[in-house]
């Protein structure tokens, strides 16, 4: 047997550079796209629309700025904070005092999203060791501790009412202040775009992931787990700042009853509705979300009488954007942006000639080892001839619970659910877990497939095909597996030693059956 | 000696209720490692129904049942339709999911009660005043507080102690052991959640009768969050403990610095409690291995 490196499945390999192809991808056009449709549609809005709806598409366009910086945290790094309200108050409480000091905007702008990155890295500080919830309870403290030194300072410098301070662009009419912030605003989220995109997609973004998907393996492969956290954290609070500072240089007035934890979950549910990890996502779950209680109204006009809509249209978006994250979270984790994607590859899988899925069993193609850059994914396949009636192995192979009977590495093994579709969850005799789901079991042909939904080994992508087939000596089992490394160990590192795991699992069947005689 | 008396006795009151809270969400975090956010909204649920009932000439036992009844079918659905496939995900998309709840049952409650009021009268707790060391208290609050307590000790209790508690804590410590030691996980688990449903209503029942209820009621359960991160996150005991020690510190707060520095002193509390004693009093240490 020996150590095969295949080429990636039909349709994601990187082919001649076609329009089409390039297209298909999706790739390297994207910001450029981003930026120009932003502007395009802030010229439309500015040029054609009232001065109502240039307000609106101004609120939009500030959402868009924090739920970007907090999509950094939240998505890419799967850190969950509940103080993104807080770093809105400290934006808008930093520049007020700093403005009262007699400092310019620029200044004051400046010194705000300071003391916004200082506040967002002490608060980490506690979550840097722990794990999981660490993070959402030390910002739950945030919080109140926040919005106590804001509650104090108002209601000891400004009154119950709040600050009132000078806005940008006023004296020339409303219409000419909302036109000028749509530019500036358009501007500073084109900006907010590029650097997010340029952080998150290199080495700094893979950094950051492997810290979300696989916390105790990173430290393994250099990645420092803390400095990445830190640098989530400060990134998405100097941004939420930001859009604190210009929304009250915008609206000109400030009160601490507007950053209530239920702003906090408004910010979340916008980074989880668009989508995780995916700057397209933060800003169309930035707009659902913003939009919502100005559509709303007009939908449920026609169900309620007239005057009671004011009173029930922002409790009716509020529980929708509510019933869109649980759902999000049980069956659509990609949002609104990844589901989109999804649906759009299957549709280009069909329509595109040799983009098909996952070839037949029995073709995998031999051929081809050569450098196919990073993005494709890593085909190992091992093939093991055992002496046992085929019919007796497949029922092992296809029976999803009793892997950890034959595969040496696993010491556990839970099934939940029947048939396709369901999950079974692993622990390995490192203490490592693993969930993968079955996504194929033909007993006609005897081919079982899964993949991994989740797992603490540095691997993604991850899907397995066990093929069975009847030979005269008694059966071939082809164990075969599709993945993409995730961390810093080269490619033939990983496929080496998934090579000599497929062929332990293979020597595990092969004793389980001979040993058994046959049948 | 008076303030003091006042500061400990008003405090103790109060973590009575805290306990309560502190062990639904421990027992919620038990057997779906969830932080459960929506307990807030849960006890305001079942104060604002209770109410409601009693403002309509219900009795207070029926409006205890149909609290206490809306509450564990939420949870119970909750944990059906939503948790039961969050296993095996990111721990923080369950707990996000809790955020969606807490926004639905709000903006529901919003919708159906505006910004209503209601008084929830226990008919059996005395009335009038009784004196301790000089200071007199209120019969009603001294009687909940010692109900409180004594039901949040009563639960811990039973899950140190009883054969049922036993199946909660192993089917929360390891479901594939405790699913071949002959335990139903998911019953289990699914009943854990009804009764931390059903504490969440005793909760709101508890403390809205010392208060008019009105939607300010739900943030009483961000309160128990340092609780239960001071007992140590999974420890019914160190629920018990650390809702009794943050409703002192409340009272103490609130008498010698004033009621406005009470939310301010419980999270800086928290906050020292996450960096220095991460697992808490009673917390079993978290060991990973690679």
């Amino acid at each position: 047997m020996k150590l095969e490196i295949l080429p990636a499945r039909p349709g994601t390999t990187r082919g001649p550079t076609t329009i089409a192809a390039v297209v298909a991808r999706g790739r390297g056009l994207g910001l450029p796209i981003a930026v120009v449709a932003v502007a395009a549609l802030t010229l439309f809005v500015v040029e054609t629309q009232s001065s109502y709806v240039v307000f609106v598409y101004n609120s939009v366009l500030l959402a868009c700025i924090g739920a970007i910086g907090f999509n950094v945290l939240m998505g890419t790094a799967g850190q969950v904070s509940m103080a993104p309200a807080a770093f809105l108050a400290i934006g808008a409480f930093g520049h007020v005092s700093f403005s009262r000091l007699g400092l310019p905007v620029a200044l004051s702008l400046g010194l705000t999203l300071v003391a916004a990155a200082v506040v967002g890295a002490v608060f980490v500080l506690p979550a840097l060791r722990l794990h999981g919830l660490g993070l959402a309870l030390s910002t739950l403290a945030a919080h109140f501790i926040v919005l106590h030194v804001v509650r104090e300072y108002q209601l000891a410098e400004g009154g119950s009412a709040g600050f009132t301070v000078p806005t940008l662009f006023s004296g020339r009419g409303l219409g000419y202040a909302n036109r000028s912030w749509a530019w500036l605003l358009t501007v500073v989220v084109a900006v907010t775009i590029v650097v997010t995109v340029l952080l998150t997609r290199g080495r700094t973004g893979r950094a950051l992931r492997v810290v979300r998907d696989h916390q105790l393996a990173a430290p393994l492969m250099g990645v420092h787990v803390g400095r990445y956290k830190l640098l989530a954290s400060v990134y998405s609070s100097v941004l939420l700042a930001l859009q604190g500072c210009l929304s009250v240089l915008y609206s000109g007035s400030v009160a601490y009853e507007n950053y209530s934890l239920a702003v906090s979950i408004q910010i979340i549910a916008m980074v989880l509705i668009g989508g995780l990890d995916s700057v397209v996502g933060a800003i169309v779950g930035a707009t659902v979300v913003t939009l919502l209680p100005n559509v709303v109204p007009e939908i449920v006009g026609v169900v309620v009488p007239a005057h009671l809509t004011p009173t029930y249209g922002p409790q009716i978006a509020k529980f929708l954007y509510g019933l869109l994250i649980v759902l999000i979270v049980v069956g659509a984790r990609q949002g609104i942006v990844g589901s989109v994607r999804t649906g759009w590859r299957a549709l280009w899988a069909r329509l595109a000639p040799g983009a098909g899925p996952a070839p037949a069993p029995g073709t995998v193609d031999p051929a081809e080892p050569a450098d196919r850059g990073d993005a494709a994914p890593v085909v190992v396949s091992r093939t093991a001839t055992i002496a046992a009636d085929a019919q007796a192995v497949w029922r092992t192979v296809a029976d999803f619970g009793a892997i950890h009977t034959y595969f040496p590495s696993v010491t556990r093994c839970v099934v939940d659910g029947e048939g396709v579709g369901a999950r079974r969850h692993l622990q390995h005799h490192t203490g490592g877990r693993t969930t993968s789901e079955l996504t194929v079991l033909d007993h006609d042909s005897m081919v079982m497939e899964y993949r991994v939904i989740e797992s603490t080994v540095p691997i993604e992508d991850y899907r397995s095909r066990i093929a069975v087939a009847r030979t005269d000596e008694g059966c071939r089992v082809t164990y075969t597996s599709w993945f993409r490394p995730a961390g810093p160990a080269s490619r033939d590192e990983v496929a080496a030693f998934l090579s000599a795991e497929l062929d332990s699992a293979l020597e595990g069947l092969r004793r389980l059956h001979e040993h058994r005689g046959n049948g | 000696m008076v303030r003091f008396l006042v500061a400990v006795i008003g405090g103790l009151a109060l973590g009575g209720v805290y306990t309560l809270i502190a062990l639904g969400l421990v027992l919620a975090w038990r057997a779906t490692p969830t932080l459960n956010f929506a307990h807030g909204q849960l006890i305001l649920l079942a104060a604002m129904l209770a109410g409601y009932w009693q403002s309509t000439g219900g009795s207070i036992a029926g409006s205890a049942l149909v609290a206490a009844a809306a509450t564990a079918l939420i949870c119970v659905v909750f944990y059906r339709l939503v948790l039961r496939r969050t296993t095996g995900l990111p721990p923080f998309l369950p707990f996000v999911a809790t955020l969606g709840l807490a926004a639905m049952i709000e903006s529901a409650l919003a919708i159906a009660f505006g910004g209503r009021r209601f008084p929830i009268e226990l008919g059996f707790i005395p009335q009038g005043t009784t004196s301790i060391g000089g200071a007199r208290f209120s019969s009603e609050t001294l009687t909940i507080a010692a109900l409180t307590v004594g039901l949040g000790v009563a639960v811990a209790a039973t899950m140190r102690w009883t054969r049922i508690g036993i199946q909660v804590r192993a089917a929360g410590q390891d479901p594939v052991l405790a699913s071949q030691g002959g335990i139903n996980v998911h019953l289990v688990h699914a009943c854990s959640w009804i009764a931390a449903g059903v504490l969440a209503a005793i909760a709101g029942l508890a403390y809205g009768s010392t208060i008019v209820v009105d939607p300010s009621l739900a943030t009483i359960a961000l309160a128990a969050f340092p609780a239960i991160l001071l007992g140590g996150l999974d420890s019914f005991e160190g629920a018990v403990v650390g809702g009794l020690i943050i409703g002192l510190v409340q009272g103490l707060t609130a008498t010698y610095l004033g009621s406005s520095y009470t939310q301010v002193v419980t999270y800086a509390l928290l906050l020292v409690v996450l960096l220095v004693l991460p697992d808490g009093l009673f917390g079993s240490k978290v060991v990973t291995r690679l």
